[in-house]
């Protein structure tokens, strides 16, 4: 459906997206997740038209668009900021894309009813929209990117502006609607949540480079590199050098302790690997409690240097001295420990090799 | 010393502008202008109570009685009609060629990407505020005058010599020349208002630019389109330095009638009654634009977002 193949796009001597490539089969729906500034929105303008490519193709059904005017392909956009016409209704702005398409005029009112109906927008036609809340102005905006049946959906964070409730509770409302329409839907942010909440397949992006394009789970699971494993979920990254390899994975030196992480790349001895361990894989264990049935691969003990109190979890920041003062995060969901943990200061902690992930440092 | 100044300054503020007004400090700001709109007011008064007296022949004084002989003269003179008519339709002209040449320039100035040409539409656009109105015309007459630089050039090729000069258009010409700044200076703000993903948007709803133009760039730069018709209408239908030189005396506006019965006729009366009925009909389709163009459009625009 969507194609498109080593796009690359400057600004100046500023390389916005540099040799981007992905599929999007019919559909789907893709994210594109990266920080600010890494070329999202570059590229989504790209797909929608309003910027030519510097090198690179992007196919649309198969055909390329490079020629091809905004106005004359079928994508409909939800725009970071919205962009509603604020001199219309609601329901004109639904209407407008199906008056500029040559939709017969008998079927407009229907098809606007329709769209606004799925939106849950009834009742609302004729407010202009600076009467609506925020998340009924975007709901008008995705009436409107929808209302033509477009092939291809293009979001470009639109749900950055809201609360995090109403943002949350406007992710389920997109997917619902894609969901019903089966339209192909490529949507952009920076919020890992939205993006692993929504998608059937995510890109993750940065600096104008595609990191690793992978199914939600994948990403979260499997990162490819370093900046997506520390990207997506609380993760501790720390330095350290493979000391040897053998059947069941790898060991890795930190600091004075030697560590059982997962097999990855880079698996000569000697070579320097940053270590990777998400937050909810780590354990705390008991003071009295010993390691010696061998539950665990690896048990380190550490400081608590900060606690962040998150309402339905304790975060605890934890050095550990004898992994060269590496930091690690931690989840406590036992609120029976928080006080106590948090006064002794230290904390026994342990995880699991297939857990901990290497990657070659970058030179 | 200078304490004791600023302490006595103190006191002596204290007094005039107790702190219980302080509160209203915003509105002490509004004052010049306030005095400022009232003198106008006292003197358009005046105005008013001249028109009403007829210019007494033998003394050359208004006469005591009330009338409406001046406003009969004004009626019943088709020089006057002429003149009045003359200044309306230079005023719709020059308002709709202005503001049709200054919303494309408004338009570029804010949406080019070159900061190059944006500094250079800017430069031009601020230029000719530096020289005055009166200076402007007279560099037209040097350009089109008997003797001018396109008659020169004109002769110069073997052609015969045209008057560009002294008539109707070349006020006309005038005219736009002088309000284009303004226009533009009234045009940008409301243009830079529309931001430019609801253009986008229009575009990927399926519009074309002529289209976007149409329905969602001119709807939303209404407020700038009135307030710059206004001001260019009403400084056009006011204006006395361009039909004075460009029009040598035959294309004559209204200021130059009021101009003339004041210092030529020295018929107070009738200058009076004829400035009267120029703030009339100035106001009344000033009053009249807003109407049409919809109540609040020079309010601040409705939030966009
Ligand atoms: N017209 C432009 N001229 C110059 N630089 C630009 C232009 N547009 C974008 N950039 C730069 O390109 C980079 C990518 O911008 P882009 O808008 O694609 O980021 P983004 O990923 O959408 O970020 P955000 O999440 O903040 O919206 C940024 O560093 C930005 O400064
Ligand atoms: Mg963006």
């Amino acid at each position: 459906m969507v194609e498109i193949c080593d796009v690359s796009k400057s600004f100046g001597d500023f390389r916005a997206v540099d040799d981007a490539s992905l599929a999007l089969p019919k559909g789907e729906f893709l994210t594109i997740l990266g920080p600010s500034g890494c070329g999202k929105t570059t590229l989504l303008r790209m797909i929608a038209g309003f910027s030519k490519p510097d090198a690179g193709k992007i196919l649309i059904n198969g055909g390329e668009v490079e020629n091809v005017p905004p106005h004359k392909r079928s994508i409909g956009m939800v725009f970071q900021r919205l962009a509603l016409f604020p001199h219309m209704t609601a329901a004109q702005n639904v209407a407008y894309p199906l008056k500029m398409r040559g939709f017969d005029t008998k079927t407009i009112p229907d098809r606007v009813s329709e769209y606004l109906k799925l939106v849950r927008l009834q009742g609302y036609e004729e407010r202009r929209p600076h009467q609506l809340s925020g998340g009924q102005q975007q709901r008008v905006a995705i009436a409107r990117a929808l209302s033509f049946s477009p092939d291809l959906l293009l979001l470009d964070e639109p749900l950055s502006a809201l609360d995090k409730k109403l943002r949350e509770e406007m992710q389920l409302e997109f997917r619902r609607i894609q969901q019903e329409l089966g339209v192909t839907t490529i949507n952009v942010t920076h919020d890992q949540r939205e993006a692993l909440v929504m998608s059937d397949k995510i890109i993750v992006m940065n600096a104008g480079r595609i990191q690793q394009s992978d199914s939600p789970e994948a990403v979260y699971r499997a990162p490819s590199n370093r900046f997506v494993a520390n990207f997506v979920g609380l993760t501790a990254l720390f330095g350290g050098a493979i000391e040897r390899v053998d059947d069941e994975g790898v060991v890795v030196r930190v600091g004075e302790l030697a560590l059982r992480a997962r097999a990855g790349e880079a698996l000569t001895p000697g070579a320097s690997v940053d270590c990777a361990i998400r937050a909810e894989q780590i354990r705390i264990l008991a003071d009295d409690e010993e390691n010696d049935t061998g539950r665990f691969d690896n048990t380190v003990t550490g400081k608590v240097d900060q606690r962040i109190f998150e309402g339905d979890r304790m975060v605890y920041q934890v050095t550990v001295p004898k992994l060269a003062d590496a930091t690690l995060f931690v989840f406590d969901h036992d609120p029976t420990h928080h006080a106590e943990r948090g006064q002794s200061g230290a904390l026994k902690l342990a995880w699991n090799a297939r857990d901990m992930l290497t990657f070659p440092t970058n030179p | 010393m200078t304490l004791a100044i600023l302490q006595r300054t103190d006191r002596f503020v204290s007094v005039v502008w107790p702190s219980g007004l302080h509160g209203m400090n915003g509105y002490l700001f509004l004052l010049p202008a306030v005095a400022l709109v009232f003198i106008l007011v006292i003197a358009l008064g005046y105005m008013l109570e001249f028109s009403l007296h007829e210019l007494d022949l033998s003394t050359y004084r208004l006469k005591e009685a009330y009338s409406l002989t001046n406003y009969q003269t004004i009626l019943d003179r088709p020089v006057y009609l002429r003149v009045l008519w003359r200044s309306l339709l230079a005023a719709l002209i020059v308002t709709v060629i202005t503001v049709f040449l200054a919303f494309p320039y408004a338009y570029l100035m804010v949406r080019t990407s070159s900061a190059a040409t944006r500094k250079f539409l800017l430069v031009a656009l601020f230029l000719p505020f530096f020289i005055g109105q009166v200076v402007r015309a007279y560099g037209w007459l040097i350009i089109l005058g008997k003797q001018g630089l396109l008659n020169s050039i004109l002769t110069g090729l073997g052609l015969p010599a045209l008057d560009l000069i002294y008539n109707y258009p070349a006020v006309i010409l005038g005219l736009v020349q002088y309000m284009l700044p303004f226009a533009v200076l009234l045009l940008t703000p409301a243009v830079a208002a529309i931001s430019e993903d609801v253009e986008l948007a229009s575009e990927s709803l399926g519009a074309n630019w002529l289209q976007t133009f149409r329905h969602v760039v001119i709807p939303m730069a209404t407020p700038g389109l009135v307030g710059s018709s206004v001001v260019v209408f009403t400084l056009t239908l006011t204006d006395f330095a361009m039909p004075e030189i460009l029009g040598g005396g035959t294309s004559d506006f209204i200021a130059n009638a009021i101009y003339d019965s004041y210092f030529q006729i020295s018929n107070i009366g009738l200058g009076a009654a004829l400035a009267i009925l120029l703030t009339l009909i100035g106001s009344a389709l000033v009053a009249l634009m807003f109407m049409i163009a919809g109540t609040g459009t020079l309010a601040v625009t409705e939030a966009e977002e």
